[in-house]
Parts: C-alpha cells; sequence; structure tokens
C-alpha cells in the first residue's frame, strides 16, 4: 500500500512537472528556406536567430517562460504558404518570423495576416512587402530600394571622388538578374544615379539560372561602363567575373548589392581577383565604435557563438537573423508580457532604439498606420563594405566605416 | 555593333560545347532504355562534389579526378539501374517520371544533409584563363568542355558501330524481343548503358568543376537546358547532342547580345519549336523513337 501511494505520488508529480513545464514555454514559428535553392542562406538566417533565442533562455527566458523555435521549411512560395498554414492553424502560434527571401514573406505572411497573428521579418527586404498595410507584419531590414539607392550614392560620394570625375563624365550600367529582388534594387539604383547625374548606358536584366553569361559581358564590353552596380544570386555572380576577365572588360569599379557578393564563398572563388569589389547590405563589421554599449557586447557574444557552433563567422545574412529575433524575444515579447497578437503589436509599434542600439548599427522604429511602408523599420540603412585584402570591410557610410575605400580605379584584369 | 559577331559566334560554339557535353549522357540513355533520366543533373552534381572533394583533401586537379570520380559515379549508376531504373523499365511514362524525379530529389537532398548548402568552388590556374585567336577570346575552361564533348561522342559513336557490344546494343534498340531471342542479354545491357550514361555526367561534371560553383541544387540549373538540346537533336541521336547544343548556344548568345540577354532562353525555345514545327522527330531522330523497341 506504502508502495503504491508512493508511486502514485511520485507519477503525480512527473504529470505536475511536465504540466508546469508546458506551460512555461513560449512558441514562436520560424519560417526560413531550409531545403532547395535557397538553402544556405536561408539556414544562416536561421542559426542567427536560434542564438537569439539561446541567449534569451539562458537569461531565464522571458517572464519565467523558455523560448522554443517551431520550424518549418519553407523553401518554395507554395510550400511557405502551407508550412504558415499548419504552424497558425495546426500549432496555434500567433508568432512567426522569417523569411530570408521577399518572394517566401508574400506568401507566408499573406496567411499569417489572415489568421491575425503576427509576421516578424528579419530579411526579406522587397519594397512591396510593407506597401501592403497589412496591421500585423513587422519588417526589421532596410528596403530593396534603399540599397540599390545606395550603390548610386557610394558611385557619386566614394567613387566619383576618387576618380576626380563629376557624375554626369562617368557611365553607369546597371546589370540584375530577373526576380523580385534584382530587379528592385536594379531599378533604385537606376533611379538615384539618374538623379545624381550619372550617364546610365542601360540596365539589363538576366536569369539567375543560367551556365553563360558572355551577351551580358559582351554587352558590357560594348558599352564600357565606369562603374558596374550588379544585383545577382550565385552562379550568376561568378559568371560575370569570370567572363569579364575572360572577354577583358575592365571598370573603374564593380559594385554588387548584397547576397553572393557578401559571402565567403565569392572571394573564395575569386581569389585575389575578389579585392576592390564593392558590396552594398547591411553588415555584422560596422565600427563598434557606432554602436551602444550593450549591442556592441551582444554583438561580440553573438559572434563568439556564431563561430563555436558553425565553425565560420556569421555573414550579414545570419546577423540580420540574430538581431532581428533578439529585438523580438528581448523588446518586443518582454513588453507585451504575452504572446496575444494585439499587446504584441503595440509593443512592437512603440519600440523606439536610438541609432546604434541594435548590432547592425541600425535604430529601430516602425511606421505606422498612416505610412505607406506599415511595419517597416525606419531606422535601417544598409552599409558598404568593399573586398580589400580577401576580406570584407565597411567603407560608408563614415559614421559606421572601419576602412576608407581603396583600388578605385580597380586595376586591368592583367594586374589582378 | 556588327565588329562583335565573330566574338559572339566564337563564345556561343564554346558555350553550344558544354550544352554538348551535359546532354551526351542523357541522349544516350534515352536511346538505350527510353526513359528520360530527370535525375541525370544530380549525377553531375555528385561528380562536381567528388572533384570538389578530391581537390581540397588531396589537391587533385579536377580534370584529373575524372579517373576516380567516372568509374565510382559508373557504380552507382548501375546500382540505381538495379533498384529503380529495372522496375519501371515497362510502367507507364509518368510512372517513370516520377521515379527518376524521386532519385533526383533523394540526391539532393543527401547532398544537403551530407554537404550543406554552401557554394563551394575550386580554383586552378587555367579557371579565367582565355587565349587570344586573331583577337578573340577563347575561354579556357569552356574550350576544354569543347573537346571533351567531342572526344566523348566520338568515342561513343565509334563504340556503337565498330564492337561487339554497340552491335548488341543497337539490335536490341531496334527490337527487344528479337534481340534477347538472338542470345543478347538485355538485362545487363541495360544496366551498363545507364551507367555509361550517368558516366558522361560525371566526365561533364568533373570539366565543369572550375567553371561554376559546386553545391545540391547545380544540376537543375545545369541540365534544365539539356532537355531542349536532346529533344531539339532527336531524342537517342549522340550526334544530334552535338549539333543541338551548338545551335542552342549560338542561338542564346546572338540573340543575347542583339536582342536580350532576358531572353535569350526565350529565342532559343522558339527556334526550338519551329525546328520540331519541320521535324518532330529532331534534327538526327527517327519517328516514333520512344515507343520504338519497348513493344
Amino acid at each position: 500500500m506504502k508502495i503504491k501511494s508512493a508511486l502514485l505520488a511520485a507519477f503525480a508529480s512527473a504529470v505536475l512537472m511536465t504540466a508546469a513545464h508546458a506551460q512555461s514555454t513560449w512558441k514562436v514559428g520560424a519560417l526560413y528556406p531550409l531545403t532547395g535553392s535557397l538553402a544556405l542562406l536561408g539556414t544562416e538566417n536561421l542559426n542567427g536567430a536560434k542564438i537569439a533565442v539561446d541567449m534569451i533562455n539562458e537569461a531565464g527566458g522571458i517572464a519565467g517562460n523558455k523560448i522554443e523555435l517551431v520550424v518549418g521549411d519553407a523553401s518554395t512560395p507554395d510550400k511557405a504558404q502551407s508550412e504558415a498554414e499548419r504552424l497558425s492553424s495546426l500549432e496555434n502560434l500567433k508568432i512567426i518570423t522569417g523569411t530570408y527571401s521577399s518572394g517566401l514573406s508574400y506568401a507566408a505572411s499573406q496567411v499569417v495576416e489572415r489568421r491575425g497573428g503576427i509576421y516578424w521579418e528579419t530579411g526579406g527586404i522587397s519594397d512591396g512587402l510593407t506597401k501592403r498595410g497589412f496591421k500585423n507584419y513587422f519588417r526589421v531590414v532596410f528596403t530593396a530600394s534603399q540599397n540599390g539607392q545606395l550603390a548610386a550614392e557610394l558611385s557619386s560620394e566614394v567613387i566619383a571622388k576618387k576618380l576626380n570625375k563629376q557624375p554626369k563624365d562617368l557611365k553607369v550600367l546597371v546589370v540584375h538578374e530577373d526576380s523580385d529582388y534584382g530587379t528592385s534594387v536594379a531599378s533604385a539604383a537606376e533611379a538615384r544615379a539618374k538623379e545624381l547625374g550619372f550617364n546610365v548606358s542601360s540596365r539589363v536584366a538576366y536569369k539567375a539560372s543560367t551556365t553563360d553569361l558572355s551577351p551580358l559581358v559582351l554587352r558590357m564590353k560594348a558599352d564600357a561602363p565606369n562603374i558596374i552596380i550588379a544585383s545577382s544570386y550565385a552562379n550568376d555572380a561568378l559568371l560575370i567575373q569570370r567572363q569579364m576577365k575572360q572577354l577583358g572588360v575592365n571598370v573603374d569599379a564593380f559594385i554588387g548589392t548584397g547576397g553572393i557578393y557578401g559571402l565567403p564563398s565569392f572571394g573564395e572563388a575569386l581569389g585575389a581577383a575578389v579585392n576592390g569589389i564593392f558590396d552594398t547590405e547591411g553588415s555584422a563589421g560596422v565600427n563598434t565604435a557606432a554602436l551602444s554599449k550593450d549591442s556592441a557586447k551582444l554583438l561580440e557574444e553573438f559572434k563568439k557563438r556564431f563561430t563555436a557552433a558553425h565553425g565560420k563567422t556569421p555573414s550579414y545574412v545570419g546577423t540580420q537573423g540574430f538581431v532581428g529575433t533578439h529585438l523580438l524575444l528581448d523588446n518586443v515579447l518582454r513588453k507585451a508580457g504575452s504572446l496575444d497578437p494585439e499587446k504584441v503589436r503595440v509593443a512592437a509599434m512603440a519600440v523606439d532604439v536610438p541609432n546604434g542600439g541594435t548590432a547592425l548599427g541600425w535604430g529601430v522604429k516602425f511606421a505606422g498606420e498612416a505610412d505607406p511602408m506599415r511595419g517597416q523599420n525606419v531606422r535601417a540603412f544598409p552599409v558598404a563594405q568593399q573586398w580589400q585584402n580577401g576580406k570584407l570591410v565597411v567603407v560608408a557610410p563614415g559614421t559606421v566605416s572601419t576602412a576608407d575605400a581603396m583600388l578605385v580605379p580597380l586595376p586591368g584584369w592583367d594586374k589582378r | 555593333m556588327l565588329s562583335i559577331l565573330p566574338q559572339l559566334l566564337v563564345s556561343g560554339v564554346l558555350i553550344g560545347g558544354v550544352y554538348a557535353l551535359l546532354s551526351i549522357g542523357l541522349t544516350l540513355i534515352f536511346g538505350v532504355l527510353r526513359i528520360v533520366n530527370f535525375a541525370q543533373g544530380e549525377f553531375i552534381m555528385l561528380a562536381m562534389f567528388g572533384a570538389f572533394w578530391l581537390n581540397l583533401a588531396l589537391g587533385v586537379d579536377p580534370y584529373l579526378s575524372a579517373i576516380v570520380v567516372v568509374p565510382a559515379i559508373f557504380v552507382l549508376g548501375m546500382v540505381v539501374e538495379r533498384f529503380v531504373i529495372q522496375r519501371i523499365l515497362h510502367a507507364p511514362h509518368s510512372m517513370q517520371i516520377f521515379a527518376t524525379f524521386g532519385v533526383s530529389v533523394l540526391m539532393q537532398n543527401l547532398a544537403l544533409t551530407l554537404w550543406g548548402p554552401d557554394y563551394r568552388s575550386v580554383i586552378t590556374p587555367y579557371t579565367s584563363q582565355a587565349y587570344t585567336v586573331a583577337g578573340l577570346s577563347i575561354s579556357a575552361t569552356s574550350l576544354f568542355a569543347f573537346v571533351a564533348a567531342i572526344v566523348m561522342a566520338a568515342g561513343l559513336i565509334a563504340f556503337l558501330h565498330f564492337s561487339r557490344g554497340g552491335r548488341a546494343l543497337r539490335a536490341m534498340v531496334q527490337n527487344r524481343y528479337a534481340a534477347a531471342l538472338m542470345g543478347v542479354d538485355t538485362k545487363r545491357l541495360n544496366r551498363l548503358a545507364f551507367g555509361c550514361g550517368v558516366a558522361c555526367a560525371a566526365v561533364s561534371g568533373c570539366i565543369l568543376t572550375p567553371m561554376y560553383y559546386t553545391f545540391p541544387t547545380v544540376g537543375v540549373d545545369l541540365i534544365i537546358t539539356s532537355f531542349v538540346v536532346v529533344v531539339l537533336g532527336g531524342m537517342g541521336s549522340i550526334a544530334g547532342a552535338i549539333v543541338g547544343g551548338l545551335i542552342i548556344g549560338i542561338a542564346q548568345t546572338v540573340t543575347g547580345f542583339y536582342f536580350s540577354v532576358e531572353f535569350k532562353d526565350v529565342v532559343a525555345l522558339l527556334l526550338f519549336i519551329v525546328i520540331l514545327l519541320v521535324r518532330p522527330q529532331g534534327l538526327f531522330g527517327r519517328l516514333g523513337a520512344e515507343e520504338m523497341g519497348t513493344k
């Protein structure tokens, strides 16, 4: 009898403990492309997000609750949509973060908004995402337009000055892969370059999945531009550089607008020839003097953990996953004190972080209802980096840069 | 603008060689087994990873790595034939598509799990090298791919026409059952042909490693044009794969420059449709080839 009651007591306490455990977990959905052609950066973005969750949990969680990410593989827009359905209805999650790619974000957030949940975007940059007037859609990162504009501004403020020329005497050629990402960045770059007085010869689109870009590179040759601004995906970026070398196309400056241009694999594939190429996007390497004490410490801790876990330093994409997710947990959910979408929305709208307050150098303030870019973080901005000695360093804007631009004009291929 | 035409033609011929190289294995497999192998791109991807790892671990030149990689993929191809292809040889087309497509998805995700999604690359002294002849630039890697395509095609054609095994294969292609009655071991020949077809993919993988990034879904991007090339050249025709590759390559490069880089594939496909309207069996194909020998 005694044994029986002891067993019963043990069983009851075990049940109670699991119940208590279940109660103290807050689940947040995380949608990223983990298979298929976007897997590389989708996984990297998620890895950053996971470190944010670990750090919050180790520091005691939020209001006594442990955070758990429920991950969905959104490898295509169709899958993004069905995974968003699964997370919001079957798993009954009200807060969903993601998505790295804009196309996937469009599809997934449509579902989440309809079901009244919060969608927290930490990676997709297509302008249109925050033009839909969604009530519960928040984007932490800068937009494609901002990124393209920066490429043009870098051309006038840094490159033209180094060349001792006026924009009107410099020919700019914009080339881009023809998805939403490439098109929106490149058209913003083209428009801004024209505003700044550059002689923009043309804007040429191509398919990222192509196996050959000699027609594009021969167009470059025929055009003979001083500056090329390129939005590319992966193999296309490599083809452009290699075929430019093979076909002898030399320019004064080459600017890539994020993606592969900012990844170690780009430097590895080109060797020393990568030096001098510019890249506009966010950066994990902004001048720490421009960061608040707390965010500088967070960035350092994040880099340490990421390197330990994955054997490589985090790229910008991993860092944006970390920064966006940490912001959601530490600044928004903590303040809201609940996973109720309405409370979370109010808490998000109340966030007011000055510039330098995140590890990427940005501040955070979301555009309100009346704004045509509702839900956009108006304090996010891209930076310009340059490959120098096989590494990326931030060269503009001056507030966050760590080095001066060099190798302008770019040496000819015979000297690279 | 017209002064650039010779260079466009040269570049078009070179990329055409790459397309031909990628297409030979596909057309060989179709020619013998009457199966469209949707996993062909993944065998290319595996070979690229093989070349990459051999280069990273032992510093082997990617071209040389073919000595190890091609036999390995050949064996893998025979295994796949034994356990997948053989079982669907007489199944409806839709099932054959599902089966080879399934192999493709499996291999992609296996590569993703084993090696991760990173873009890997091999740098060799000839990676971005070009020869200049009469003011025309010739990419070293593309030239090698072109030469490899011609050698591979010539070797296969010679094998099919002048060797005993090749005669048996052609007999089987004409009529499976008659050939079997004459003592041809059709099962063994099928397996051999599939192994050879994916070994061709492996050769192209090793040769293309210095040109492109290696990653789990690279096969999809590389093989897509080959389907067009194979149909254009005539399904099952090796010479057709070469001519088809060159036509598509030149059409894409010339129209890409003068008309639109973005729509260079569209133009090539329009040409493809026009040729098929005139010659539905493809340039070197025979009418009804897809059913031939299976009934």
